[in-house]
């Protein structure tokens, strides 16, 4: 998987590129762990870049929204493409985490 | 069926890739759309990782895959390991059952991790399961 991180105001914006999947979960999970001791709490997801995501993938993001909402923090998608977004709808996790068509909109929160 | 392509590898998280690549060659041959293939992806790895972590406990095992196009636009694979029979399409437990369901609506307080592959192969292709001999064996259809 592809990462980039950007501060912006109070959030992190973190791009996710590549496939989130069984074998590579754990890269996300630790990339997003290492911002969160570097002092993040606001994470912004850009999933633009995310052409495939699985039950793996969707694991690690429960228990990184869990882990950040425990810390008084909190953590929000963006800019889903195609497959992610019917595996976010079908799993429920559109209606359990804040999910925006762009990243301007995930930044406008206070 | 008669497969087109057959693969057997151990049953180990390493053996995805060949067996994804595999399955988009007979996605390619079919015609899939690029909805449906992302469907059929996502229904293989989770019926595989299911295999890699549950039918051979703490041993080694193998894990096959037949690929067979029946007719244009769709795709059938079959999965087979030679584990302890396992019935992923059948939920012995109705309270389990409901218990899936509610989770899906849950907040994320109540959320629970666990249980969305086998979720995800049930509504997201044609599945059907069979005790073969020794062998389970999962059919997946995706059009």
């Amino acid at each position: 998987m592809e990462f980039s991180g950007t501060k912006d105001g109070g959030f992190l914006v973190l791009s996710v590129g590549g496939r989130m999947d069984a074998m590579t979960a754990k890269e996300f999970e630790d990339e997003c762990a290492r911002w969160i001791e570097a002092g993040e709490k606001r994470l912004v997801i850009d999933l633009s870049g995310l052409e495939y995501i699985s039950s793996a993938g969707l694991r690690s993001i429960l228990m990184l929204a869990k882990k950040l909402k425990a810390q008084a923090g909190d953590l929000a998608f963006c800019a889903l493409s195609e497959m992610v977004t019917e595996i976010f709808t079908v799993s429920g996790f559109v209606k359990m985490l804040p999910v925006f068509a762009t990243r301007a909109e995930a930044l406008a929160r206070p | 069926m008669r497969a087109d392509e057959s693969l057997r590898l151990p049953a180990r998280l390493e053996s995805l890739e060949p067996f994804r690549v595999l399955a988009l060659r007979a996605a390619d041959r079919a015609g899939l759309s690029a909805e449906a293939v992302g469907r059929m992806e996502l229904v293989l790895e989770e019926a595989l990782v299911n295999i890699v972590r549950h039918a051979y406990g703490a041993g080694e095992g193998e894990m096959e895959l037949d690929c067979g196009v029946p007719e244009p636009g769709r795709v059938v694979l079959v999965l087979r390991d030679w584990g302890a029979p396992f019935d992923p399409l059948h939920v012995r437990d109705q309270s389990l059952e409901e218990g899936l369901v509610a989770n899906l609506e849950a907040d994320l307080d109540d959320r629970e991790p666990g249980g969305m592959g086998l979720f995800f192969i049930r509504s997201m292709s044609e599945a059907s399961y069979s005790r073969v001999a020794e062998a389970n064996e999962l059919t997946l259809g995706i059009a």
